[in-house]
């Protein structure tokens, strides 16, 4: 009886069970929902956040950092994560507090805070400024203390930032 | 008879399009293990925020009747409850995007896996991972919009991140019940910490399976596991630096930097504290206010006057004010004890009271508290803070303040007190 479920379904019944459950949930949301004027809206937006995520945050974040060591010099230590680490840090707070950098939000804190919105731009571009500067100082240390400084002569260098992830194979 | 054919189209359905030598079981076991806690401890504080309403009573409920699951009278101590468990709820989604980040990064090949359906397991366990992936960055992405008052949606905000989060956590506990035991397999076959210890020159790639999410043609690495999770690490410190102060205050709140009310407060003087709606805002004007004197409904109603109350027996205290988007304040409150307030109209034991603005128009302009938070002796209709007459934007000419209670439902612009027994 199970092995035959195993075979038309391709799992155990627990796996049935189990999804079963969530889509009842779901269902239950949907029905919760339903008299809401917008909740096919908010499917949209819950299907569009993944879409948007997969498809076009990934891809262009992967991008800039196939971008990043093509285009760094092959150093004899590498800096590429010293770049990365700018890079990822002020990433995500752009991910996170793009909408009062960006002014999104400027009407509601006015009407409802009271405040005149503060230059959270200025402050993310400040705080990409220190990262930078920290990150410059740490290779500089790094890379005066392993007595490797400069760029690399030989081509046959295997650890350098000329690798290739998640780049489609030629 | 074939759905697909046998060979994927060129490009990310073809496995050999992936090539990073760290995504493979173990580092997304590892990076799931870490933030599996910090996400149960941002739902956890969230529906536990979503109680603290008391959507049981009055008009409190926001979510339609039978969306409630988890009603209870909330308590009045301590209380910097609502402070923490609000403060911990936004503090933690906001420092744990970049380990969602992370972990959907290092599983992303899944989402182009060939064939795109195998059986009807793969079909529902794929549909249910639209629940898990798109509900997860649904709710941190509404969460934090709304931290920000930031509304690009046409939907009610609390209705949709409230019922995302149904979907969200139930398909968590399916997904970590699913994928259990490749965690435990990644951790016996690989050690659970073993691969932090692994430097640049002795990271490699997990070896290629189908359907996995190993690459059959790694690249040569250029950062270590660990060093990929310490720019994780990097990422959410940085967010918490920057975030936290909001909610505890202190020397920390001018680090605040990105919060609309994290570092911000209206002026000088005993009211400069940050304000959730302005006066202004609430249409509460000193035409409106002017001449004011509370109604106080009951079995014995009356009408008492700004100067009567001040000639009542005030009590003070220092009460916090948290607000669902995470940030707090706490203050020196003076005011009529609400139990006193009840006394007077004649239900001493109420076993509730409806508040009511002065505010004409929009939302919780009303809130029903609950006979425990009428009977604390720190429930204030407060008048002064800090030794001086309310603002007009902290809710002159009196507002209530309860230990634990939701900011929003500390009514500004008291018009009328309704004791029910």
């Amino acid at each position: 009886m199970i092995g035959r479920l195993r075979g038309a379904y391709g799992e155990g019944p627990l796996h049935l069970v189990g999804h079963l459950a969530f889509f009842a949930i779901t269902a239950y949301v949907v029905v919760q929902l339903a008299d809401a004027p917008s909740a096919l809206t908010i499917l949209l937006w819950i299907v569009g956040a993944a879409l948007i995520h997969d498809l076009v945050l990934v891809p262009v974040y992967a991008a800039a950092d196939r971008a990043l060591r093509g285009a760094l010099p092959r150093l004899r230590t590498p800096i590429v994560n010293h770049v990365r680490f700018v890079g990822v840090v002020s990433g995500t707070l752009l991910i996170v507090w793009f909408p009062v950098m960006f002014g999104k939000a400027d009407g509601n804190i006015e009407r409802n805070a009271g405040l005149t919105p503060d230059d959270y731009l200025i402050r993310w571009l400040a705080v990409t400024a220190g990262l930078a500067v920290l990150s410059t100082l740490a290779y500089a240390a790094r890379a005066l203390r392993a007595g490797r400084v400069g760029r690399v002569e030989e081509r046959d260098d295997a650890v350098g930032p000329a690798a290739d992830e998640d780049a489609p194979r030629a | 008879m074939r759905l697909f054919p046998e060979q994927p189209p060129p490009g990310p359905t073809r496995p050999g399009f992936w090539r990073s030598p760290l995504r493979g079981r173990w580092l997304t076991s590892f990076l799931g293990t870490v933030l599996f806690p910090v996400v149960l401890l941002v739902g956890l504080t969230g529906f536990l925020s979503h109680a603290a309403y008391n959507p049981g009573l009055g008009d409190n409920a926001i979510v339609p009747a039978g969306g409630d699951i988890l009603v209870f009278d909330w308590p009045t101590s301590p209380s910097w409850l609502y402070a923490a468990t609000q403060g911990f709820h936004v503090i933690a989604g906001i420092v744990a995007m970049p380990l969602l980040l992370a972990k959907l990064w290092s599983v992303v090949p899944r989402l182009f896996g060939w064939p795109p359906i195998r059986n009807p397991a793969h079909a529902i366990e794929r549909l249910s991972l639209v629940g898990l992936v798109g509900g997860g960055l649904f709710v941190f992405m509404t969460g934090i919009f709304n931290a920000q008052l930031f509304y690009p949606w046409p939907f009610n905000f609390v209705v949709a991140h409230y019922y995302g989060a149904w979907v969200f956590t139930a398909s968590l506990v399916l997904h970590v019940g699913v994928k259990l035991p490749t965690m435990r397999r990644a951790y016996r076959e690989r050690g659970a910490l073993a691969p932090l210890r692994d430097s640049l020159a002795e990271t490699t790639a997990e070896p290629f399976e189908p359907d996995g999410l190993s690459s059959p043609d790694p690249a040569a690495p250029t950062i270590s596991r660990r060093g990929l999770l310490g720019l994780v690490g990097a990422a959410t410190t940085t967010l918490l630096i920057t975030s936290v102060g909001q909610s505890i205050g202190g020397p920390l709140r001018r680090l605040a930097i990105f919060s609309p009310r994290g570092t911000g407060a209206i002026g000088d003087g005993p009211n400069a504290f940050p304000v959730n709606k302005t006066a202004a805002t609430a249409k509460v004007t000193e035409t409106v206010v002017a001449g004011w004197a509370l109604e106080l409904l009951g079995p014995r109603p009356r009408t008492i006057t700004r100067d009567e109350l001040l000639a009542m027996d005030l009590a003070t205290h220092e009460l916090p004010i948290a607000c669902v988007e995470g940030w707090s304040t706490t203050q020196r409150w003076t005011g009529v004890r609400l139990r006193d307030l009840a006394a007077l109209a004649g239900a001493p034991e109420a076993s509730e009271v409806q508040v009511e603005s002065l505010q004409k128009k929009g939302g919780f302009r009303q809130a029903t508290l609950s006979a425990d938070q009428i009977a604390d002796e720190r429930s204030l209709l407060a008048l002064m803070v800090n030794d001086a007459d309310l603002s007009m934007d902290h809710g002159f000419p009196a507002r209530i303040i309860v230990p634990a209670l939701p900011g929003v439902h500390n009514t500004k612009w008291v018009a009328s007190l309704e004791f029910r027994s």
